[in-house]
């Protein structure tokens, strides 16, 4: 089986960590049948090769091919362009991306103009014999279902659920050029990208605060974040949360926003609805707080406290503080994982 | 004249399904025969975003049409009866019986040839995405389809006499730009999401609410995937409640138990 | 000294810094919920603040707080869980304290040998009939606010639960109670079963809204819960007016289902969806609840009742959703998420729940359904169902959203609403204009026309226990 994984390196999530759990998901597809041959491909800009550990024996760099490339400043047509000139050179039987916002658009529009089917947020996939098998989040993610996957498919891949590929020493380099991409002259013009949310997104947070729609006043919000201060996290919101501007989207926690894989999640007035739990479900502990005793939350949490959000937030920065800790290491910290 | 299409769905809300129609729920899904109907919230933005284009072009003496096109929206008519009220010139719903849930090439599909049939829109919107799928390919296919470049996730779009300036997300940020082709967009977290509510009065004041059911066609394509199973995952945790008179004791409670050891 | 600094300068020395709340943040959200959120969405600031807020830990807190109170002219608002919903907690003037009894929570005694519970005034009903449920009992009073309320407000606006038609309303649970005066004096009206040592005195406390005592404990009934034995029933009946006559049958022969309901299609619609009806069509469900034999017995002939007027029964599920959302309501009041959308769509959702007898009801909301939306112009839905029975009588619950314009003056579209329901309610011999709200200060104006001549009883009640008109002022009886 051919298996391809594809990043673009002008998109800031798709950093080495990307590509090389892009590659792990390849490993694991590749299980299934008589073994495969991965490869990945990068989209690159114009200018000097990117130089890193290459996670694949075998790197395709596609110059002049990134979405930062074309000269409306972020067009998904320059990567479509050189993807489909692969496609048609290659005829990978899976072509993986990461299931972000990049990913999403080249996998569709690419599974269009290529007439290969494509599954969107996969957080599992698993060899059964000779065929593969997706496991996907559906209902808002109160189901899980299973389905088979014919080849040729592009896949996007949640890349949480997968361990990250070794580097190679010695990949094979192969740089292609790309034609030139981008939208023409006469689609749009004066493109400015105003960077707004230079801060980390939640994947790496080994802390997170989470604020649901009853813990969300601008005072609620302050509250939140003295306790991430004293903890050392970050805070996100469910999706309410955000959508009423209180957290930025970078911060949202649910089936519509990031899933979260944090040592400690602290939950404050949450119910707990399936589409937001599923975003916590890889913390390693849930802590809730709601004055509903019913909530459905409480089901997710391993820890829990029926009170109201608001003092209990308070009077847990105050021993926090007192305690002169600070914790909220990265969730992936190295140093951790050593310890055991 | 400007032309102006949104595509929407009208899905269960699954929040109000019973826990044990969840677990119960086979490869058709759960019992949905009771559960409310509404609009996708992505959806609900577009339409609203749609209509306040139309204003837009209003305020600037150009003529805008608006169509909210849908595909088997199912018992929707407390939905749809208002659209002609607030302003949607035409509603049309593509009637199939197909399964479609997890087609997402094959909805946008039917939605395009609806569109490719008419005269050539000059925007097409639609939300994000919906459930059950959630995928969000249906608005990326459609562009597709329709041979239209695509803006996703947009925040807010402003019309001008001889373009469309857009603002959307990129990952590094928010891009602006102004589109001077027909275009497809899809709508995120945009700053208005809820859509407006006629009172009774400009409803019954509104032309009828004529709503167009067109039986769709489908190509027969790949055909959409079919779930092998499907399971409700039960991550439940064992939860440990705190026990306290108060907030403060709560704290100190989940502190000394689990938050102390976390922090480590 | 300003008012504000003496008073709670004063109140402090008499109970404690601990038991004051005086600061600008907290008086400016003491605000009633309701339609003064729609207009805090707005950034909306109160017209009149409280002076402070006194968390009465005590029936005897609560006594030296009313005394003091009445020799210095301070108005009292009696607050717990702050759920009401007729301006009952609108603060009117610049001479006003809050006295929160939500710190007096304590369950004080579960008596199952004689079937009552004593709860203090602050005790939210969720977490006694979770304690008593855990037993095998209930309260049997289950309003919608349920997630949100305490024992004392329940018995001070008379509510009613979602089960009262089996149970019986507020007024029918309360055994005895204990309260203050505003003169500071504490009463106590024991809980026995019955008695006739003249006019029933604990139905001056019930239902007085704060404008007569402070409710400082509750004893109410409990009864054996068996949740397992319940039968439920739905259909679809051809229109509202066959509904309404199957559930007089059903109730006029004698049934008490726990819980009996009739939506119109634009309730269903607007607010559960969860049943497709067609035009004209209604929703009609019934529970029964009761010891082995009697709901599977009960149910079959109210089934049969309901099969005469042609329904169509469409089993349990929709009932099953019914009893999973009814409260969801209490998610979102006073939230960020209804905030958000009040400053976008400018709708504000509301409902107002009126009573008459069986002969005029029908035409009551006939009458409604068809003038309201000529009057009011801001109505963008107008639906009702029915939901607490009676063997003379029914009540309508309207439920409506209005389109608000100004957020500062958005309330008085409500309070036009509320008027022109009761100019039609009002022309009925039997009906009332308030079933189990309360009258608060939306409906205050109308009490006069309400209660007919039996109003001067009332006005002799209050000038006699509250001559210095010191609680609560302009709710229940209007001032001037």
């Amino acid at each position: 089986m051919r298996i391809v994984g594809i990043v673009d390196a002008s998109c800031p999530g798709h950093g080495g960590d990307t590509a090389a759990r892009l590659m792990g998901a390849a490993a694991r597809a590749g299980a299934c049948g008589g073994g495969a041959e991965a490869s990945l491909w990068c989209m690159a800009d114009g200018g000097p090769a990117p130089r890193r550990p290459w996670p694949a024996g075998r790197v395709v760099i596609a110059e002049g091919a990134s979405a930062a490339a074309g000269a409306s400043g972020h067009c998904p047509e320059a990567p479509l362009k050189a993807l489909e000139a692969l496609v048609r050179e290659h005829r990978p039987d899976l072509l993986l991306f990461p299931a972000d916002r990049a990913g999403r658009e080249l996998a569709v529009r690419l599974s269009a103009r290529a007439g290969i089917p494509c599954s969107l947020d996969v957080p599992d996939l698993a060899p059964d014999g000779d065929r593969l098998l997706l496991f996907r989040e559906i209902y808002n993610g109160n189901l899980e279902a299973v389905f088979p996957c014919e080849t040729p498919h592009i896949l996007t891949l949640r890349l949480s659920g997968f361990e990250p590929a070794a580097p190679f020493a010695d990949p094979e380099i192969v740089r292609v050029r790309a034609e030139a991409g981008g939208d023409a002259p006469c689609v749009c013009r004066n493109v400015l990208v105003e960077a707004v949310e230079p801060e980390k997104g939640l994947e790496d947070a080994g802390l997170v605060v989470v604020c649901g729609a009853g813990f969300a006043s601008e005072s609620a919000m302050e509250q939140a974040n003295a306790l991430a201060g004293a903890l050392g996290g970050v805070v996100a919101g469910t999706r309410p949360v955000g959508i009423d501007g209180r957290v930025p989207p970078s911060r949202i926690v649910g089936i519509s926003g990031t899933q979260i894989q944090p040592r400690l999640c602290l939950v404050l007035g949450a119910s707990g609805a399936r589409a937001f739990a599923v975003g916590i479900y890889g913390s390693a502990c849930i802590v809730g707080v709601n004055t509903d005793a019913q909530a459905p939350l409480f089901k997710s949490c391993d820890a829990a406290a029926v009170c109201d959000a608001g003092e209990f937030a308070r009077a847990l920065t105050d021993i926090v503080s007192s305690k002169g800790k600070r914790g909220g290491a990265d969730a992936r910290d190295p140093r951790r994982m050593s310890q055991g | 004249m400007k032309r102006i299409c949104v595509c929407f769905k009208v899905v269960d809300d699954f929040d109000e399904v019973l826990p044990s129609d969840w677990d119960e729920a086979g490869g058709d899904g759960p019992d949905l025969a009771y559960v409310r109907r509404i609009l996708g919230d992505f959806d609900e933005a577009a339409l609203e975003n749609a209509l306040l284009v139309k204003d837009a072009y209003r305020a600037l003496g150009i003529g805008a049409d608006l169509t909210a096109l849908t595909l088997a929206p199912g018992y929707a008519d407390h939905i749809l009866r208002n659209f002609a009220a607030v302003g949607v010139d035409r509603t049309v719903c593509l009637e199939t019986q197909e399964d479609l849930r997890f087609s997402p090439e094959r909805t946008a599909s039917a939605l395009a040839d609806f569109i490719l049939g008419g005269p050539p829109p000059d925007i097409v919107l639609a939300g994000l995405m919906t459930p059950p799928g959630g995928s969000g390919a249906v608005p990326l296919f459609l562009a597709e389809y329709l041979g239209l470049p695509c803006v996703t996730e947009a925040i807010s779009l402003t019309p001008a006499r001889d373009c469309v300036a857009v603002e959307h997300r990129v990952d590094s940020g928010i891009c602006r730009r102004e589109m001077l082709t027909a275009f497809l967009c899809t709508i995120g977290n945009a700053r208005r999401s809820y859509l407006r509510v006629p009172t009774l009065r400009e409803a019954l004041r509104a032309p009828a609410p004529a709503i167009e059911h067109v039986e769709s066609k489908i190509a027969g394509s790949r055909g959409g995937l079919k779930p092998l199973s499907v399971r409700r995952e039960d991550r439940r945790r064992d939860c440990l409640f705190s026990e306290g008179a108060d907030a403060s004791d709560h704290a100190a409670f989940l502190y000394e138990r689990v938050i102390k050891e976390a922090l480590l | 000294m300003g008012l504000k600094e003496k008073t709670v300068g004063d109140l402090t020395e008499i109970l404690g810094p601990e038991s004051i709340i005086s600061d600008d943040g907290a008086m400016r959200i003491a605000d009633p919920i309701m339609v003064r959120t729609y207009a805090k969405a707005f950034g909306y600031v109160p017209e009149h603040r409280p002076l402070c807020i006194v968390k009465a830990a005590s029936a005897e807190q609560v006594s030296k707080t009313l005394r003091y109170c009445s020799d210095n002219d301070i108005h009292v608002i009696a607050r717990t869980g702050a759920s009401s919903s007729e301006d009952q907690l609108l603060v009117i003037d610049d001479r006003t304290i809050f006295i929160d009894g939500s710190p007096m929570n304590r369950i004080v005694d579960i008596d199952t040998e004689n079937m009552v519970v004593t709860a203090q005034c602050g005790t939210p009903i969720a977490a006694l009939e979770e304690r008593l449920n855990a037993d095998g009992y209930t309260l049997g009073h289950a309003p919608q606010s349920l997630p949100l309320a305490s024992m004392g407000g329940l018995v001070a606006t008379r509510s009613t639960g979602q089960f009262s038609t089996y149970y019986g309303g507020i007024e029918d649970l309360v055994c005895g109670l204990e309260a203050v005066l505003p003169n500071g004096e504490p009463i106590a009206i024991r809980p026995v079963p019955r008695r006739a040592a003249g006019p029933d005195l604990r139905h001056i406390a019930i239902g007085s809204e704060g404008a007569l005592v402070f409710i400082t404990e509750v004893t109410v009934k409990i009864f054996k819960w068996y949740p397992d034995l319940m039968w439920k029933g739905g259909y679809i009946v051809e229109n509202f007016k066959t509904g309404l006559a199957a559930v007089r049958d059903v109730m006029v022969k004698g049934y008490k289902p726990s819980v009996v309901r009739l939506y119109d299609k634009a309730d269903v619609d607007h607010n559960y969806g969860s049943v497709k009806l067609k035009n004209e069509e209604a929703f009609m469900f019934f529970t029964v609840e009761g010891p082995g034999g009697v709901p599977e017995a009960h149910g079959a002939a109210i089934h049969q009742i309901a099969l005469s007027y042609g329904a169509e029964h469409i089993g349990v599920k929709a009932v099953d959703h019914w009893f999973l959302t009814r409260n969801r309501i209490c998610d979102t009041i006073g939230t960020e998420k209804e905030y958000v959308k009040f400053r976008e769509t400018n709708v504000y959702n509301a409902t107002l729940e009126i009573c008459a007898n069986w002969g005029q009801i029908g035409e009551i909301y006939d009458e409604a359904m068809r003038t309201l939306p000529e009057v009011i112009p801001e109505l963008v839905m107008l639906g009702g169902h029915v939901s607490h029975s009676y063997m003379n009588g029914t009540n309508v619950y309207f439920v409506y959203a209005l389109k608000m314009g100004d957020p500062a003056s958005a309330h008085l579209a409500q309070y036009r609403f509320v008027d022109a329901v009761c100019d039609v309610v009002l022309k009925y011999s039997s009906a009332t204009i308030v079933h189990h709200h309360g009258v608060g200060k939306m409906r205050a104006g109308r009490i006069r026309e309400e209660l007919g001549s039996s109003f001067t009883l009332l006005e002799m009640l209050k000038q006699s226990i509250d001559p210095g008109n010191i609680m609560n002022p302009g709710c229940l009886i209007p001032i001037g």
